[in-house]
């Protein structure tokens, strides 16, 4: 049987240091940086890769862009798992907003999450299973290609066997939408959780696009 | 009641958009260190509920840099404000160091909570797209039982063979699912250092906090 591979996604600033615990405790074959800042060939960082003969690659994100930065480290990491590959991610280096943008894309594809302080003590492991597990693909597909907001009338006029009301009662017991009966006919309007949802796999096809 | 929870570092700005964005909230619950910084932010945003009418609470976050005892401290809270009934609306984890905010993201995974940023510079709200995870869920009943078994005797690891005897399970039924379990990395087999033929079952200190089985 083929040796499972393993990727080291690791979180980067300013301090060298911060990659080194988890780049001594956690196996890898490869490693990509993910930092907002400009790393030079000749610094200290990419100095040390080479002496060790890392293999590696360096993701540049926005630091002001949180959904942005999260799907393409998303992508990177599930990249891998398509072929096969353990994913960990360190989230122990650079600004915060990296970090979360991390968490959301380990939590998102259910990569193992990792930190370390910056001394040697070693943090638990955090064993994550995936929010794109609770999102299944029907409902994902569902919820790009319907019109929103959909009144309720057309719901109630829909027969026995279409699959509209069950979509619609799964994604209100998912929280992504809810009924406003305000001014005008009752409607089912996305939740703030629902259009975060929205936009973020609109967001993913378009990078899907933009890399074909 | 109605409230939103949100972690605090040395910007009282971070938490103030939201705040000012919830629509009927009552309560505010700010998870934050004992820095004088965190605590003058504090007390800034004290200033504000105030005059809003808004009651809060702190609750101190000892480590702000230990992750697993932040969310378990975030959890704990949250479980707790659901069972007096009181309705969570959002939790903004824009504040606080790193590992604050990165617990409060897996607490709104875990929980099904809505969560938001706020931008560094426009101090815009950004709702971020996370739906519950449930993990005990996501395992099958057999998977759990022996993540249990294995939780409450975590102080001495086991083979696979000793687990299947300790469990009186058939050895194929157990490494079947140390198998799966291994693959998804929720366990790890690692060498015992006295006989290093023997390879021994471990887990993590999060797992507690992933199964709610503290």
């Amino acid at each position: 049987m083929a040796e499972r591979k393993d990727l080291l996604v690791s979180t980067l600033g300013d301090e060298v240091g911060e990659i080194v615990p988890g780049m001594r405790s956690l196996p890898h074959h490869h490693m990509v940086l993910v930092t907002d800042i400009s790393l030079d060939e000749r610094g200290p960082v990419m100095t040390l890769l080479r002496r060790l003969g890392i293999s590696h690659e360096v993701l540049s994100l926005d630091p002001l862009d949180l959904t942005g930065s999260a799907m393409l480290i998303e992508r990177k990491v599930q990249e891998h798992k398509d072929r096969g590959w353990r994913v960990r991610v360190d989230i122990t280096g650079g600004r915060k907003l990296l970090s979360d943008a991390a968490t959301l894309a380990a939590l998102s594809t259910g990569a193992e999450l990792c930190c370390f302080e910056s001394g040697i003590r070693r943090f638990p492991l955090l064993a994550a299973m995936g929010v794109r597990e609770a999102l299944p693909g029907d409902l994902a597909e569902f919820l790009v290609c319907q019109r929103w907001p959909v009144p309720l009338k057309d719901v109630r006029a829909k027969g026995k066997g279409d699959p509209l009301p069950s979509m619609l009662r799964r994604m209100k017991r998912m929280d992504l939408i809810r009924l406003d009966e305000g001014v005008g006919a009752p409607m089912l309007r996305l939740t703030e959780r629902g259009r975060a949802c929205l936009d973020w796999i609109i967001r993913m096809k378009e990078l899907s696009g933009s890399s074909e | 009641m109605v409230a939103i929870l949100g972690t605090l570092g040395f910007r009282a700005k971070s938490l103030l958009p939201t705040l000012e964005s919830t629509p009927s909230v009552d309560q505010v619950v700010v998870f934050c260190n004992d820095h004088p910084r965190a605590l003058q932010a504090l007390a800034e945003i004290r200033g504000v509920c105030s005059v809003m009418g808004v009651h809060i609470d702190r609750v101190a976050i000892p480590d702000a840099f230990d992750l697993l005892q932040a969310a378990k401290a975030m959890r704990s809270q949250v479980q707790k404000l659901r069972k007096g009934g009181d309705e969570i609306a959002v939790f903004n984890i824009a504040g606080g160091t790193k590992m604050m905010s990165a617990a409060a993201l897996l607490v709104c995974a875990m929980e099904g909570l809505n969560s938001v940023y706020v931008h560094d510079e426009t101090y815009r709200e950004i709702p971020l797209p996370l739906l519950r995870v449930d993990y005990s869920q996501l395992l099958t009943p057999a998977q759990k039982e022996i993540l249990t078994f294995i939780w409450k005797n975590r102080e001495h690891p086991m083979t696979q063979v000793e687990l299947a005897q300790g469990m009186g399970k058939h050895k194929a039924t157990i490494n079947h699912h140390i198998q799966m379990l291994e693959v998804n990395n929720i366990v790890r087999l690692v060498e015992d250092p006295l006989d290093r033929r023997k390879k021994m079952v471990t887990v993590d200190d999060a797992l507690e906090l992933m199964l709610g089985l503290d």
